[in-house]
């Protein structure tokens, strides 16, 4: 059997194999797939096929709503991590400092489990005053 | 050049060690991962909201995977018996137990059976069989079954020196034709050959070595039909059209895709999948079937499982007949004299018949001499092909052939089927039940038709959702499936067969329904003249399934395209691969039903016969 008349032979079925690859690579690409994020799919994803669920859509209403204080949440998380690194900072201190006070003014006017779980990050870091 | 342009017959796909245990650890991964997928599929991926979907194609996936796990055992290995030395004397195919063979020459008879044959087709076969080889002086006899009662064939047979046989009726048709040429010669070997079969000079000397085991009771060659079309080359087809720019363009793009032929093989006649594949790697597990042409037989094999089943047969029918005298009258037994009569009579009404007289003789014998566990009788399947014969050049001489394939087949699994017969080992009987679970396949294939349409149509999907859980768990199954079957199959063209196999589900569904309602199947004789004109009416099944899922495709793209709920990315891609696959399969045996042979490039090689016969 010569080799090329079985890769000749075979032409179909890497063709196909090609599409399948290719097919695949256009829907991770174009649903903007993570697989480092999706890897617990594998054993058990409880939102898996759920897209279109209820809770699942309330919950994504919910998180746009409390987008404005997402911002100030990630910016005192980022700060108490950085301080964390570096105490004593003079500079990275007294701007947390200000981050604090600014968290704890919105928080008093409404909840936002978030963004007072980063304020409690950073007052844990910063230390009593 | 490819094969066909050259017309050789294939060479055995002669896999390494290292090939075949490549292809075993790559065919164990795609198992394994298909089980994992299957498991998925029935605890985690069922629609709730469209069960009568979702369950029919997780069955039908079931089913087919099950096929796989089949087609997986089937090929697995090819390791096989290699041929002794060649045997000289009666007394060198004899077994120790079977008593002094004596030192005469082997007697061989070769049977050519014909019906209504061109006489100058056999004739060819007939001078063939007189330039065989063999090394040492045999007793070879040639003679010409004529079910036919002709003329003109009697004298063929008288011209080339053949023996003419023939019977006043056709009772058992081939099979009842061999039976009777068997009553008439005395050969310890016998070559069954077709009308059209022509025997190369080698055929002697590559099978009758097998036979110094003397439990082989047959051995099987390759069926290689020399009159394929070759189709048209690409460049040349394109310049017809195109001038010289497409006769440019096809040899570029044959520079890189290889040779490309437009309308080879328009029947998927080419058996090498078959013989070289599947039954050749069912040699160690000694369950090869025979074909019937272009084998080689044992007599006293033949014989002895005729002999066996006729006394079964009788005996079954005359306990049956002495329980129901018991119950009449009464008595606890018959008198001796009474019942021997009976058995007498019995024995007198019932057919002995070394091949069974079926449509599917030759799977029928096969299957009741891999049962004789007494004796133990073994097949073997030659890798190299050794004859030549003609394949059905038009739709539906192809239907009438494979029709009496399918509807065979499966009267068998319906009347006396092998996996609960006593006598086969656990091998063999997972080798036949792949070969009849394949004729089911009609009933799964038109699951996997259906499913994209409704999808495409509706954009009710049949799993709970195409998200990424589902490519996770179905794409390395199919890939290492893929990957399995390149390298299991390599030599062969994977993507023909399969496209074949789906093509076909309304002939094997009407099979089915045929042998489900009792009905006979006939033994039409396959017509060896190819009869001209257009079949689209054999196809009218397939056509309306390509309308269907051509338009299925337009709607389920619009539907995306405008945002419809269910018509996400990852289901309109899967499905749309899906349709193509489907598309593809279909319009292979479209392009058959339409095809006319090219009188440049076909009629030439399908004509052979009649150049060799002027």
């Amino acid at each position: 059997m010569r080799k090329r008349s079985a890769l000749h032979a075979a032409r179909g079925q890497i063709a196909w194999i090609l599409a399948l690859i290719v097919s695949t690579a256009i829907v991770v690409r174009l649903e903007h797939v993570s697989f480092e994020a999706e890897r617990s799919a594998l054993v058990s994803n409880p939102f898996s096929g759920q897209e279109s669920d209820p809770v699942a859509l309330l919950a994504r209403t919910r998180e746009a709503a409390s987008r404005g204080d997402t911002g100030l949440a990630q910016h005192a998380t980022a700060l108490a991590l950085a301080l964390a690194r570096a105490p004593g900072d003079p500079v990275l201190a007294a701007e947390a400092r200000a981050i604090r006070s600014e968290a704890e003014a919105r928080l008093a006017g409404r909840e936002d489990p978030v963004l007072a779980a980063a304020a409690a990050l950073l007052g844990e870091v910063l230390g009593p005053d | 050049m490819t094969r066909f342009e050259r017309q050789e017959p294939w060479t055995h796909a002669d896999h390494g060690p290292l090939h075949v245990a490549l292809w075993q650890f790559l065919a164990t991964a795609s198992l394994v991962f298909g089980t994992w997928y299957i498991v998925w599929r029935w605890t985690s991926s069922l629609n709730p909201d469209a069960l009568w979907f979702s369950v029919p194609l997780a069955v039908a996936e079931t089913l087919a995977f099950i096929g796989l796990v089949l087609y997986t055992v089937n090929l697995w290995t090819p390791r096989s018996p290699r041929p002794g030395p060649l045997p000289v004397t009666a007394g060198d195919i004899l077994g120790e137990t079977d008593g002094p063979g004596g030192d005469r020459p082997l007697a061989v008879d070769i049977f050519f059976a014909t019906y209504n044959e061109d006489p100058e087709l056999v004739r060819l076969g007939l001078q063939d069989a007189r330039r065989l080889d063999y090394p040492a002086a045999l007793d070879l006899r040639v003679h010409v079954l004529d079910d036919g009662r002709r003329p003109a064939m009697a004298q063929v047979a008288a011209e080339e020196g053949a023996n003419y046989i023939t019977r006043s009726d056709n009772v058992g048709y081939k099979a009842g034709n061999l039976r009777n040429a068997m009553d008439n010669t005395g050969g310890d070997l016998i070559v069954i050959c077709d009308a059209d079969t022509r025997l190369f000079p080698d055929f002697l000397t590559e099978t009758l070595g097998y036979f110094r085991d003397p439990k082989v009771a047959w051995v099987q060659t390759p069926q290689w039909f020399w009159d394929i079309p070759p189709g048209v080359p690409l460049a040349v087809w394109l310049s017809r059209r195109l001038g010289r720019a497409g006769a440019w363009l096809g040899r570029a793009v044959e520079r890189i895709v290889g040779p490309v032929r437009l309308g080879e093989d328009p029947f998927g006649n080419d058996p090498q999948m078959f013989y070289d594949f599947i039954q050749h790697r069912r040699n160690w597990a000694n369950a090869s079937f025979c074909c019937g042409a272009a084998s080689v037989h044992r007599r006293e094999a033949l014989m002895e499982v005729a002999i066996r089943s006729w006394t079964r047969r009788i005996e079954d029918v005359s306990r049956r007949e002495e329980r129901q005298t018991a119950r009449l009258t009464g008595e606890s037994a018959l008198y001796d004299a009474v019942r021997d009569t009976a058995r007498m009579s019995r024995a007198r009404e019932t057919d002995f018949t070394p091949f069974k007289l079926h449509v599917s003789e030759d799977l029928y014998t096969s299957i009741q001499m891999h049962s004789d566990r007494e004796r133990g009788w073994k097949s073997v399947m030659h890798p190299k092909v050794v004859s030549r014969m003609m394949s059905p050049n038009d739709l539906l001489s192809w239907s009438i052939q494979r029709f009496k394939y399918a509807g065979g087949t499966l009267d068998i699994l319906r009347n006396d089927n092998p996996l609960l017969r006593r006598g086969l080992t656990g091998p063999q009987k997972l080798m036949y039940a792949a070969t009849f679970y394949s004729y089911l396949s009609p009933l799964w294939n038109i699951v996997f038709l259906v499913a994209p349409i409704v999808f495409l149509f509706t954009g009710i999907a049949p799993l709970r959702t195409y998200s990424l859980e589902f490519f996770l768990h179905i794409i390395p199954f199919l890939l290492l499936n893929e990957m399995a079957q390149l390298v299991g199959l390599w030599g062969t063209s994977v993507m023909r067969g399969r496209r074949w196999y789906m093509a076909m589900f309304p002939l094997n569904l009407g099979a089915l329904w045929a042998v489900l309602r009792g009905q006979r199947i006939a033994f039409p004789v396959t017509p060896k003249d190819r009869a001209s004109g257009r079949f689209l009416r054999l196809v009218r099944w397939q056509i309306a399934f390509v309308i269907m899922i051509v338009a299925s495709l337009a709607v389920g793209w619009i539907s995306f395209l405008q945002g419809e709920p269910g018509f996400s990315l990852g289901a309109i891609i899967a499905n749309t691969l899906w349709s193509v696959n489907n598309l593809l399969s279909l319009l292979v045996v479209i392009r058959a039903a339409l095809w006319t042979p090219d009188p440049v490039h076909d009629l030439p090689v399908m004509e052979r016969f009649r150049d060799a016969e002027a």
